[in-house]
């Protein structure tokens, strides 16, 4: 199966985003090797994924504050379109539902840390009597 | 063995290094690190974990040439060095110790 187009001008305009030259080259032998488009696309999600990453990470400072000020301004176009009532309604079941996400996701993370115990918390969890 | 302990993942990339040999650059080594894990490996992860070995001073790495296939861009060579070396060993040590006495998971 070839790969698309826009998977190959993806991968090849990657270059002015700072992504190393040895990483596009490796992955530009590997489609002319013939893999699989699936292949290509996680390669491509976790390049993009991982600068994406890197660059709010070392931009922290400015990207709280710009997603703070998109919110602002996504929620004050909302009042002009819409009542007041509605958009505090809408935000606030957002709010509730990706905090509850969140803790979810906490929680998980947290559980899958005790099974391999890593977390202090869980000292049984590394004894070799636990695991028989 | 250095301050920062390795990682499961620097582990794994620094063995299928040893195991590449001279050749090793970041396909050979996401592909060894694919058919032993039986998982899929994205390949600037590997790259990343590569970089960071490097600034830790447990591998170092060679520019080679570049070719048409690979749209004009050069391969990056990577061996390991003798702190590597040292490293792998004392993991390899400290997880042998930890093995050991765990009758279920043993062979």
């Amino acid at each position: 199966m070839s790969t698309s187009r826009f998977a190959l001008r993806l991968l090849t305009s990657s270059d002015a985003l700072g992504v190393r030259e040895e990483v596009v080259g490796d992955l530009l032998e590997e489609i002319a090797r013939g893999r699989s488009r699936l292949w290509v696309w996680q390669q491509l999600i976790g390049l993009y994924g991982g600068v994406v990453v890197g660059r709010a990470r070392r931009c922290a400072r400015v990207t709280v504050p710009a997603v703070a000020f998109a919110v602002c301004v996504v929620l004050l176009a909302a009042v002009r379109i819409a009542s007041f009532s509605s958009v505090f309604e809408a935000w606030l079941g957002i709010y509730c539902l990706s905090g509850t996400l969140s803790l979810f996701a906490h929680m998980a993370a947290r559980t899958a840390d005790w099974r391999v115990g890593v977390t202090p918390e869980a000292p049984g969890a590394t004894e070799p009597s636990s695991v028989a | 063995m250095s301050r920062e302990a390795l990682g499961h993942f620097e582990l794994l990339v620094l063995l299928a290094l040893v195991r590449q040999g001279d050749e090793a650059y970041g396909v050979p080594i996401a592909r060894a690190i694919e058919s032993s894990t039986g998982k899929p490996v994205i390949l600037a992860s590997v790259y990343n974990t590569l970089e960071r070995l490097e600034e830790k001073g447990l591998v170092s790495s060679t520019v080679g040439q570049s070719t048409p296939e690979r749209g004009g861009r050069a391969k990056r060579y990577f061996s390991i060095t003798s702190t590597g070396v040292r490293e792998v060993r004392a993991a390899k040590k400290a997880l042998t110790i930890l093995w050991r006495g765990i009758p279920v998971h043993e062979g």
